[in-house]
């Protein structure tokens, strides 16, 4: 009897201990990954309604790219093709390209299902689906806080590279001819079995919009 | 593409341009959410004065500009200078930023104004222009929960008057903006202390307030929108500020902006070096290793390398001798050498403790150091000679060439390799000793030991393997031809010695030193000519010397501010921080006159024609930091590169770029290759 009482002590401890860790960790609300950490796990819908699941993913690579075609940062990469270049280049490769949009309603960057679809096909988006993530709960487990915020997710579902997209954190569409981008060598590596060199930078952008 | 890449710019960027040439300023122009414009502190300039002159943004109500790190998201404004010849933009003064929380991220940046000052210095001499056109093209992200960028050209004529300057109407303004600058002094001893989760940063002294808050100048270090929690400490305060997944593997400073908040708000401008924290064991296990190699080659340098040549003489002549003997002999030799590595050690870390900013090498900065190893290696040359004896054979080294060498002199023959050794760095080296004065005693010691035993290393070896003692030749005639020319080879080491005291003390002294070295050397001939008379006046001849040497030889004056450096400008760390910040590239040589590694660098590989080019190309400013001399400002400044002694070669590539250090063993290669490779294109600032 006496055992157990102890066992339940020591378990109510170590569980407020844990709610107290959790607490400070969620200070902020962002999460803060690293890599080699399995890549959180979510279910979003596309603008047609389609669920996406990271886990139906296992076995290929999977880029996540947090997205707001408001943000000039986000536009200098859409205006000048390049993210369109991209995805059309690594989707042919077998790899899946996830654009996610966490502004909440009302914010920049947010839009309807079908604004959203609309938008999709104007700007001529060759990513395998662009994901709804209003109440932010996705952007904020991956600790997203820019547009755009890259992560390159490898076949066994851990992160191999999360950051920024290139080494220019201006707007201007003149710093791409030199940028030196991130996201294109770790994929290149990790396709080729190689290690990824700078598997972790520092964002840069417009915040994300999330809900106040 | 570049179509698309100009139809782009032109929809996205609002670019203005405005000529204008009133006083002190131009006509603002409006761009989204901001009005710009570049303004003077006052009507005119003198020639060579410096003035101020600032960017003012005056920001719509609820949107912000960035501070230098804009914190989770954005962008710093920037500013490119179009100068006329000869002026220059010296410094910038960033306001002290307010945190602006966008949950759950945090900004760095400024609301509703931000007046960005910057000092322009303008050439000493006037030319014949009577006014200076100055022009900056500033940049900005401007943010409320969207952003938008912009751009402007800012121009203002400036005119030149000898009178003293009025102030323009926005002086005022520029007063009032230095109440929000961070001071560059503060009350606290800092220490910074780097944890797996968090840094610590640590202030030693006062704490009348009641919360801390810290602005990394980086903004990979720290998660700008987590707490930063502030505690009292026995001593003082401390903050800890959490890490981010891009915390550096090697954090050297730490600089920023802390602010306290008391009665009232107070901004201090900081800038700490990083306390090694218990370097984890391969860390210190590299340094110990680093430092055995170190030692090992330490042999092979030109100061060195006549002892070991010696110590293997007196080998061949051990040759038939007993192992025993030899172990014991060799045993003596280490032991000599670690005592003195131990107290070189000792001595530099006691300095240390006292403030004084020393490193290796220090001891030939001292006049009285340097004769005293003068008038050794001249005995010991006349010794190689065969001028004289010494019965004790205190001197050891070579004394057992027909007779055996006593392990007294083995030990001592120790303490002079270490003597000599000491103006020398090999590679790995400098690393090694770099970190051990950043560690515990302990370390520290353990570091300088492996060191000892790299040096003592080869000699060790040949006394445990008789097989390599045998390959030795049998001792003869040509043991005592080979002493003798070794004999000149110490008197190149005198020479260079010499020479090195030579930018030490003033010319006359100098004469004097050389003076009692041929006293010194006609006492020691007239010992060696036998008979107690001649001993008894021998002694005094030398006593009489040496008195000569120490008293008369030590007038320090130094003779380097005199010195010719050509191309090379004098070292002073306002006049890098000009250049650097300026965008120029620039290349330190970190130097003394008693490091021999330092001056063979620089005649193989610094001051060769193809190098010499490439430098002029580039239009690489070069500047020697020379250290022949204590000097504490380059002392510190070697510090914060991690390192304690010369040589050191640091290049900045130029616009903003981070430094680069070069190897300490250089060819012109090397630098050819570094100057190369950084040529990459300087960030766009259009």
């Amino acid at each position: 009897m006496r055992n157990f009482q102890k066992s339940i002590l020591f378990v109510s401890m170590f569980l407020s201990l844990v709610a107290v860790n959790v607490a400070a960790h969620a200070a902020s609300g962002l999460a803060e990954l690293k890599v080699g950490q399995a890549a959180p796990e979510f279910e979003l819908a596309d603008a047609a309604g389609k669920k996406h699941k990271l886990s139906q993913y296992k076995g290929k690579y999977v880029v996540l790219e947090w997205l707001n075609h408001g943000c000039p940062y986000v536009k200098k990469f859409y205006a000048a093709g390049k993210m369109q270049d991209l995805q059309k280049t690594y989707t042919a490769k077998n790899v899946v390209w996830l654009s996610v949009i966490s502004s909440a309603a009302g914010k920049q960057g947010f839009g309807t299902p079908a604004d959203v679809a609309k938008e999709q096909k104007e700007k001529g988006s060759k990513a395998t689906a662009v994901l709804l993530d209003e109440s932010g709960k996705v952007g904020k487990s991956y600790g997203a806080r820019t547009t755009p915020h890259m992560y390159v997710v490898n076949p066994e579902g851990k992160l191999v590279y999360l950051g920024a997209m290139d080494d220019k954190p201006v707007t201007e569409a003149s710093a791409l001819k030199d940028a030196k981008n991130y996201v294109v060598a770790a994929l290149d590596a990790s396709l080729a079995g190689k290690p990824v060199e700078t598997a972790s930078t520092e964002p840069y952008g417009c915040g994300v919009k999330y809900k106040d | 593409m570049q179509f698309q890449t100009v139809r782009f710019r032109l929809s996205l960027l609002v670019v203005f341009s405005l000529f204008s040439s009133a006083l002190g300023h131009a006509e603002p122009v409006t761009a989204p959410h901001v009005e710009v414009q570049l303004v003077a502190a006052q009507e005119s300039f003198q020639w060579g004065k410096p003035v101020r002159v600032a960017i003012r943004w005056q920001i719509e109500n609820g949107w912000h500009l960035y501070w230098r790190n804009p914190g989770d998201s954005g962008e710093a404004p920037k500013i490119s200078w179009k100068l006329p010849d000869g002026f220059a933009v010296t410094k910038t003064f960033w306001p002290t930023p307010r945190p602006i929380a966008v949950p759950p991220l945090r900004n760095y940046g400024f609301e509703k104004e931000l007046l960005l000052v910057s000092e322009i210095q303008p050439p000493a001499a006037g030319s014949a222009l009577g006014s200076a056109p100055i022009s900056a093209e500033a940049s900005w992200l401007v943010c409320q929960e969207s952003c938008i960028p912009g751009s402007a050209t800012l121009n203002l004529e400036l005119p030149a008057n000898e009178a003293a300057p009025q102030p323009s109407q926005y002086a005022e303004a520029f007063t009032a903006v230095q109440a929000q600058w961070p001071s560059p002094q503060s009350p606290w001893q800092f220490a910074v202390k780097v944890e797996d989760d968090f840094v610590n940063l640590e202030g030693k002294g006062p704490v009348q307030f009641e919360d801390a808050y810290f602005f990394a100048n980086d903004r990979v270090l720290f998660r700008h929108a987590e707490d930063q929690p502030f505690e009292k400490t026995d001593d003082g305060w401390r903050l800890k500020l959490p890490k981010k997944n891009t915390f550096p593997a090697k954090l050297e400073r730490l600089a920023g902006v802390l602010v306290v908040e008391g009665k009232q708000r107070e901004a201090f401008e900081i800038d700490v070096p990083v306390a090694a924290t218990a370097a984890g064991l391969s860390q210190s296990l590299y340094a110990i290793l680093a430092a055995f190699l170190g030692g090992l080659i330490l042999n092979l340098m030109p100061c060195v390398f006549p002892i070991l040549c010696l110590k293997v003489l007196s080998f061949a002549s051990l040759g038939g001798s007993t192992r025993k003997k030899a172990l014991i002999s060799s045993a003596a030799y280490s032991g000599g050498i670690l005592v003195s590595f131990w107290a070189l050690a000792g001595t530099l870390m006691v300095l240390r403790a006292g403030g004084e900013q020393l490193g290796w090498g220090f001891q030939l900065q001292s006049p009285y150091f340097l004769i005293g190893l003068v008038v050794l290696l001249l005995a010991m040359s006349l010794n190689f000679f065969g001028t004289f004896e010494v019965g004790g054979s205190w001197t050891g080294v070579g004394q057992g060439l027909a007779s055996q060498e006593g392990n007294v002199g083995s030990f001592f023959s120790g303490v002079l390799a270490t003597l000599v050794a000491t103006p020398c760095t090999a590679p790995f080296m400098g690393t090694a000793v770099g970190f051990a004065f950043t560690q515990p005693a302990y370390m520290t010691l353990l570091i300088f030991t492996s060191l000892a035993l790299g040096l003592a290393a080869p000699y060790v070896v040949l006394a445990l393997s008789p097989a390599l003692v045998k390959l030795l030749p049998r001792p003869g005639q040509w043991m005592v031809t080979l002493k003798q020319g070794m004999g000149f080879l110490l008197l190149l080491t005198v020479l260079w010695l010499v020479s090195v005291l030579a930018l030490q003390v003033q010319l006359a002294s100098l004469f004097h030193v050389l003076l009692a070295l041929l006293g010194m050397s006609f006492g020691l001939w007239l010992w060696g000519l036998n008979g107690n008379k001649k001993r008894v006046l021998a002694v005094l001849v030398i006593l009489v010397s040496g008195y000569w040497a120490f008293t008369r030889g030590v007038h320090r004056e130094s003779q380097l501010e005199a010195g010719e450096h050509g191309r090379w400008e004098k070292y002073t760390e306002e006049a890098v921080d000009k250049a650097v910040h300026e965008g120029q590239a620039v290349f330190i040589d970190f130097t003394a006159a008693w490091c021999i590694t330092c001056q063979v660098n620089e005649q193989v590989a610094l001051e060769v024609e193809s190098v010499k080019k490439k430098f002029e190309d580039r239009k690489v400013r070069l500047f020697k930091a020379d250290w022949t001399n204590q000097d504490a400002q380059i002392a510190k400044k070697l510090e914060s590169y991690g390192r304690q002694g010369v040589p050191l070669y640091v290049f900045y590539p130029g616009g903003n770029q981070a430094p680069r250090i070069l190897p300490q063993i250089l060819t012109p290669q090397i630098v050819l290759d570094e100057l190369d490779k950084s040529t990459a294109p300087l960030p766009s600032t259009d």
